[in-house]
This record gives structure tokens, sequence and C-alpha cells, in this order.
């Protein structure tokens, strides 16, 4: 410590001699002080970290399986259409029989095969929009534009394409989906839950 | 380093700031006596650090506070010991205000010209069992619930306002969403505000006045830092170890069962701290109520309040310290009453016991269904057999039948039992028990029917008289059959505790049933037996399943069960004395499923 009391008021030992083992002893208090002091506080202080860092423990999940509509809902050639994702979902205390975490755009590109895109821009995580005029989607947050297939349009302010999610086709007509979120804002699509 | 120091401290001058703070003068040096306002700041800066770390995981609202708090205590790691903290550092916060108080009454600190510091003290006093009121409802468990409803309902009392202040704290007529809403933020923004401001006066004023020091001097004068502090940091852990010893002996703070307005809860009380008032209330009968509640209470705070005028006659200091003693006395003296009261009440133990279950249960609930419904915890219990079940069998069978020898809650009966105890019914036990010449006629079994206590001319009842002669007269032989079908008859209940038993026992089971088709030991004489046979006796096909019993908790006068020789049974079924729902969970728990 660069602090020093004044003078005046230093008090009754302070004769001016240097003493060595007094200082000593003022330095061995004064760093008891700051030692148990400091640990006193650090109690709560790593309590309420060790809980406030508990969601950072907390690992990434793989990606549930959805089904969110039939074939028949889609017909070859109608364009992306937009599906809400409801889950059956443990939120913090409360569980939900559906709570809705997401939405998917769907396209079905033959009998067979359907593309399913995350709505949330790749950019920031604002929802994409379908505009069927233009044949593109679109963020209206900071205006990337992705084409038709997911691919990016320059000048998009986003660093990869819409993200796309693996489908399913069970029992010849149901569409499964297997939802995920993905990192904003980097070129590579890393899964955060 | 010294140079950022030297270029902050010419702007901000904290080099000053900092010597001002830590060169208080202590005349007549470090002293142990002098820690307790140190402490005490101590402990508010924790309850400050982990209130506002409780805060980022507590929901204030009536379906989601008991809930957040659950998650928060027994789902996330660690929260148990945050939550902890902040709950045993309150408890200890008001023996570090009486040891304050008491140091400064008996140094006589409180005199002029620092009687306004010692009124700011006092008013921090009050603002701490305010924030420890308001925090106490903010788990939203039963506990908080019904021991805060006596403190708003005690508002009410309040001449002229009461009913105006008490909706304005509650947020309505009735507790609810609003009441959470503002009981938190008095508990984390409003009093907790107030309580800095007063600390700054308080230290400040202490500051200007300096430390009244304890004659004799023993010691030369000495600095606050670095030797008070030390004292004071020592003092400091000491606190925190006791804290952590508290709740690591404890396991955390208590979370009782969620509120339930519906639920009456036997075992509400204040925090340690309020016994001596809860006590206290019990002297005041009807409109006598507002002395207990405030005058008597207003007047010693009063009396506290003028102790600095008081200070100043030739005895007013003496007579200032025995009034401190006295109070601290009956302070004492009434807390231990309430708890000795307490101890000794067996229907109190009863009902905390209860809470502790219902507790326990409705976290069981939560880990197992891996989450809480909509609707909240409280509604989880709602539905809960093993919850409903004993409370159901306590308000509608108990008047007659035990449970274990208790009314199913764990309270002794006011009266004999005229029925069976039921606990454990259908089991090879039960059953072992209800055909035993000597058993049968006790009041474990048909003891106080009309079985054994027939109208007079009347004989006992088939049943008893086949027990108390033929059964006693059986032959070794004959033994052995009545075990296998006992355990027959039981394996019809197929109750969840006698699982694997009666997958264990299959062949004796089966052995046991053609016995009993075959009518080895003449049951079935009286009593059908997968057969559509008339009978007289109750029908023993699915005895005591899930099916059986709820059909006779229905109807035990249907010629199924007791036909015209019912004893009294009631018809739950047909009378709706209870709802399909209730008489579901009661067989449910009878049953133990």
């Amino acid at each position: 410590m660069s602090v020093s009391p004044e003078p005046e008021k230093s008090g009754a030992d302070a004769s001016g001699g240097e003493k060595p083992p007094e200082s000593r002893r003022e330095f061995l208090k004064s760093a008891a002080c700051i030692a148990l002091g400091g640990a006193c506080v650090l109690v709560p202080v790593a309590a309420g970290t060790y809980v406030l860092f508990d969601p950072v423990r907390q690992a990434a999940g793989d990606g549930a399986w959805i089904q969110l509509t039939k074939l028949e809902a889609l017909p070859v050639g109608a364009g992306p259409r937009l599906f809400q994702v409801l889950v059956e979902r443990t939120d913090a205390w409360t569980r939900h029989a559906k709570s809705a975490v997401g939405a998917v755009f769907l396209e079905r590109l033959d009998e067979k095969t359907v593309r399913a895109f995350q709505a949330a821009c790749p950019h920031l995580g604002c929802a994409v929009e379908w505009r069927k005029e233009t044949s593109r989607f679109f963020c209206p947050c900071h205006n990337s534009s992705f084409t038709a297939t997911g691919e990016i349009l320059p000048p998009s302010p986003a660093a990869r394409g819409l993200d796309t999610l693996q489908v399913e086709i069970r029992n010849e007509a149901e569409v499964w989906v297997r939802f995920q979120d993905f990192k904003a804002g980097v070129k590579e699509k890393i899964p955060v839950a | 380093m010294n140079r950022i120091i030297d270029w902050l401290d010419a702007r901000t001058g904290c080099r000053s700031l900092l010597r001002t703070a830590l060169y208080e003068h202590v005349p007549g040096g470090a002293r142990w006596r002098y820690v307790w306002g140190s402490t005490l700041s101590f402990a508010i800066v924790v309850q400050f650090i982990t209130g506002i770390f409780l805060w980022m995981n507590y929901s204030p609202s009536a379906q989601s506070a008991w809930e957040s708090v659950y998650y928060l205590n027994d789902v996330m790691p660690g929260g148990w010991l945050l939550r902890g903290i902040h709950h045993y550092m309150a408890q200890l916060m008001v023996p570090l205000l009486i040891l304050h108080l008491m140091q400064v009454m008996i140094d006589g600190a409180y005199k002029a010209p620092r009687e306004v510091n010692y009124w700011f003290g006092l008013g921090l006093l009050g603002l701490t069992l305010a924030i420890s009121l308001t925090g106490y409802l903010l788990p939203w468990d039963q506990r908080g619930y019904w021991s805060t409803k006596v403190a708003t309902n005690l508002l009410s009392g309040v001449p002229y306002i009461g009913s105006t202040l008490q909706r304005l704290v509650v947020g309505n007529a009735n507790y609810g969403h609003q009441t959470l809403t503002r009981f938190f933020a008095m508990h984390a923004g409003v009093l907790p505000a107030l309580m800095v401001l007063m600390i700054v006066v308080h230290v400040a004023l202490f500051r200007k006045h300096g430390l009244t020091p304890k004659l004799p001097k023993k010691k030369p004068d000495a600095m606050f830092w670095p030797d008070q502090l030390l004292n004071d940091a020592i003092a400091c852990a000491a606190v925190i170890i006791a804290v952590l010893a508290l709740v690591f002996c404890f396991k955390g703070a208590e979370l009782g069962a969620p509120a339930n307005p519906a639920e009456p809860y036997s075992a509400a009380r204040p925090d340690w701290y309020f016994m001596s008032l809860f006590q206290f209330l019990k002297y005041f009968e009807g409109e006598k109520l507002i002395w207990g509640s405030l005058i008597i209470p207003g007047c010693i705070f009063l009396l506290l309040v003028l102790m600095p005028v008081l200070g100043n006659w030739k005895l007013g200091h003496r007579f200032n310290l025995c009034v401190l003693f006295a109070g601290l006395a009956g302070f004492a003296t009434l807390t231990g009453i309430a708890f000795t009261h307490d101890a000794r009440d067996s229907h109190y133990q009863a009902a905390v016991s209860q809470a502790k279950s219902d507790a326990e249960r409705v976290k069981h609930l939560a880990r197992q269904n891996n989450g809480i419904p909509n609707e909240g915890a409280a509604a989880m219990l709602r539905n809960d057999p093993l919850t409903q079940g004993p409370r159901i069998f306590a308000s509608q069978c108990a008047s007659c039948h035990t449970w274990n020898g208790h009314d199913g809650l764990g309270n002794p009966l006011s009266e004999p039992p005229t029925a069976a105890d039921l606990a454990g019914f259908g089991s090879r036990d039960w059953l072992r028990g209800f055909l035993d010449p000597k058993q049968i006629e006790s009041l474990k079994y048909f003891g106080g029917t009309a079985f054994v206590h027939p109208k007079t001319g009347t004989a006992k009842s088939k049943m008893v008289r086949f027990v108390t002669s033929d059964v006693a007269d059986f032959k070794p032989d004959e033994k052995a059959q009545l075990e296998k079908i006992i355990t027959a008859l039981s394996a019809e209940a197929a109750l969840p505790a006698q699982k694997e038993a009666d997958k264990r026992d299959a062949t004796v089971i089966e052995e046991g049933k053609k016995l009993l088709a075959d009518d080895a030991l003449t049951c079935v004489d009286c009593h059908r037996f997968h057969n559509d046979d008339p009978t007289s006796g109750p029908d023993l096909t699915g005895y005591a399943s899930h099916a059986w019993l709820l059909d006779f908790l229905k109807n035990p006068a249907h010629e199924r069960f007791y036909g015209k020789k019912n004893d009294r049974m009631p018809s739950f079924g047909q009378t709706s004395r209870l709802t399909p729902r209730e008489l579901e969970m009661l067989a449910a728990w009878m049953r133990g499923e």
C-alpha cells in the first residue's frame, strides 16, 4: 500500500526512529487483514459465480427429431413454407408439453425429397422471410438475402448461407426434421443447442 | 503500478479517500467489543452479493416463485449453498444486531452527542427486520405463505388505515402474483436502498463523533487500519464460518411444500426471531390483539428511541441498561416458551413431519416428471395420491378406522377405533392377522364393529365365529392350507409392495387359488371366488385390488360386498361425499401405488 497515515494522527507509537520489527508487524497485520477480508468476501462471490456459470457448463444438445407435417401438405413446386417447431421441453423448472422453440422452412423438391432451412438468419438470428415475388429469402433486420437453395446473395452481411436441417421421410408420408440452432455470425455451421 | 495510482489519485483523490476511510483513530487501542458494527456491515455485503445472484434465478409470481427456488435449490449445482448462505446469514444478523446494540448501550455510545446516530441505528434494526419479513415470503412455500399472512393481517389492525395498508402491501384482497411482485420489490429494491442510505449516514455520523471508548483505556491509542480491522476481519471470518457450518449442517435452507391457500398448514411459524412476538400474541384475546401486535411493541420501541434522552438523568444510563436487559430477557423467555410449547405439542410435531414429507414428495414428483407442469407445483401435490390419500383418510375414514394406529396423518384418534386398521389392507400380514383367532376380535380388525358386538339377541358374524372356533381348531395340515389360501388371496390384490413376493411364490399362489375354488376350508360357502354363486360375504375375486377397493368404497352395501350386513360404512360413491378423483387417490394410496 502506498497510503500512509497522516503524520499527526500516527499517534502513540510514532517515535520517529525506524523499527524494522514494528513495521514488519504492521505489514503482517495489513497482509492478514487483506487476506482474511478477501477470503470472507470470496465465499459469497464464489458461491454466486458458480451458480451463475451453470449455463456455461451445460453441454450443447444434438438436436431432436420432430415431425413437422405430412408430405401431402407440401405440393411439389409450391415453394418454401414456414412451420412452427413445437416440442416437449423442460424450460428450467417448467415442463411444457408443447413449447415453441423456432421455425423451419420446408420445401418439397420432388416426390421423395424435402429441403429444410432453419428460419433463423445465420447473421444474427433474426427471422428470415420467404419473398415469393423475388423467389428469395430475405432477412428484414440487416438485409441479408439468400437464394431459394439457401446460398448467400451479395451484398449481404451474413457470413454463411441459410442453415439446412436434416430431413427424413418416415412411413412414406411423415416429414421429420432434426431441429437445431447454430452459432450466428460465423462462417462455419456450429450447433449450439 | 504507482504511476497508475498517481494518475488516478490526481484525478479522483483516491489516496486521501482511502486514508480517510482507513485511518480512524481508535482510543484505547483495538478491542474485540468494537467488532459488531463491522460484522454487521460484512453481513449486509454478503446479503447483497448473494441476494443479487439469487435474483438472477428468482421468478416472482405465484405460479413460478416456488418453482424457481426449487430449481435453484435442488437442481442447479451450488444453488443450495448460495441460498443457504443468504438464509443463514439473515438468521445470524439478528444476534449480531443485538450484540451491536448491547455494546452501544453498555459503552454509552447512544448518549449526546451521538443520539441521531443511535436513532439511525434503531432505524437500521427495523429495516433489517422488515427485509427479513419480506424475504420470508419469497420462496412461496407453505411456511412463508401462512406466516406472512399472519403478519399482514396484523397490519390490518393499524387504526383507521389498517385495511388500506394491508391491501397496499398484499397488492389485492388476497395473496397472489402482486403480493410477490410487491414483496420482492420491497425486499430487493426499496428496503436495501433505504438501508444503504441509512448506513452511509450511520457511518458518517460515527466518523464525525469518533468511537466511544470503553473506559478505562487499557492500551495506547491505535488506528482502525490495520489494528482494529484485523480484529474485525477475524470476527467476520468467524461469522462466515458459522454461516457455512449452519449451511452444511442443515444441508442448505429449508424449502417447504409450495404455498396452497386451500391446504391449511398447522406448522406455520415465523422465523425464530419473531417467535417471541408470536408467543406474545397468544396472551391477547379478541379485540385486545392490537395491544400485543402494535401498542406494547410500539411502546418498547419508543422507549428505545427515548433512551438517549433518558440517559441524561442521573440514573438514566442504569435505567436504560435495566430496560435493555429486561427486554432481552423477555425476548429470550418468550422465544423459549414458544419453542418448548411446540416441542411438546404432538399435533404440531405431526404437522411438521407432514410438511416435511409434503416437501420431499413434491420435489420427488418434480424430479420424476422431469419438471413441473404449467399449473405449478401445488397442482402436482393436489393430484398426488400419496399426498392426498392420507388427508382424505384422516377426514373421511379416521372417525372409525385407523392407519397404523393413527389417523393417516400421524395424529392419534380422540376415541378408540370402531373399525379395522387399514394399513397394509390386503397384504399377507394383514390377512394373517385377520384370520388369527387371537386377533380378529381385537380393535385392529373387527373388535370395534357390529360383527363382534352385534345387537342384543343376535349372534356374532359368521366370519368371526368361523375364525374364533373353526380356525382355532385347525389341524397342522389345515393350517398349511390356510397359509396357502392367504398367499393366494393376497395375490388377488396385486399390491405393488408384494410384487416380488407374488412372483416368487407363483406355485403356492396357484395351489392356494385351487384350494379356495375347491372350497377346501369352506371359504366359498359364503364368499364368491371367480364365480357368480349367490353368497353372503364379500366377493373375494380380485380382493383388495384397485378395482375391488374402488367399488367397495363406492358402495360397501352392494350385494357383492356386505349387502344388508354393512356396518355403518358410508357409500362414498353414492353420496358424492368424495369425488371420483378423490376415491381414486384414496384407493391408490391405501394400496401403496
